[in-house]
């Protein structure tokens, strides 16, 4: 059997988009905020850096 | 303690707290989003959440924000009653603050917890939503200032 090149093109995104997927536990999609954020955020607005 | 009287405290402390909301809403406190992941139903912190308030005892412990006090609020998403809510919501941010104080060695009087339930969603749109989930961290002032000296 053959494939046209489209064929392939759309089977490697679609292996891609797949393994991307399950690279990312569901628990750990959230971003952990960096101490150096937190800080920044609390800062008051007069002293904020 | 009679169920009806339970729900009438509930309702008044949840007026108390959407006051204190308004507050804080209304201060532009500078305030920041943590979400911390916690067993279901449950106040106890999950391993996956250990990451987050690692980087939040550190801030809180950074000599820049030395001095400052904090508020920790607790939130859910709309899921159960506002009563439920209420409680879980105030047992979550108050193992935050035991966190913090047991691990980090932030000062006990620096930290205020407080459970807002599902009375300030962060994704109105979506209630259900994970990100309503979470505790926010308000800086409310100056220690000195906060107890008058």
């Amino acid at each position: 059997m053959r494939f046209s090149p489209s064929t392939w093109t759309i089977l490697a995104v679609a292996a891609l988009a797949f393994a991307s997927f399950g690279a990312v536990p569901a628990a750990q999609a959230q971003a952990v905020k960096n101490a150096d954020d937190i800080i920044s955020g609390l800062q008051p607005l007069k002293t904020r850096f | 303690m009679r169920s009806s009287e339970t729900s009438r405290l509930g309702r008044s402390r949840l007026r108390n707290c959407t006051g204190v909301a308004k507050l804080i809403q209304e201060s532009e406190a500078p305030n920041v989003d943590i979400q911390i992941f916690f067993a279901f139903d449950s106040a106890d912190i999950l391993p996956d959440a250990r990451p987050s308030l690692d980087e939040l005892g550190k801030a809180l412990s950074d000599p820049k924000l030395q001095g400052a006090t904090f508020l920790i609020a607790g939130h859910t998403d709309a899921k159960g009653s506002d009563d439920y809510n209420l409680a879980l919501s105030q047992r979550r941010a108050e193992a935050v603050k035991l966190f913090l104080v047991k691990t980090y060695h932030v000062d006990d009087g620096r930290l205020s917890a407080i459970g807002f339930g599902k009375e300030q969603l962060k994704n109105k749109d979506n209630p259900f939503a994970d990100e309503n989930r979470r505790v926010q961290i308000v800086n409310t002032g100056a220690q000195g200032v906060a107890e008058g000296k």
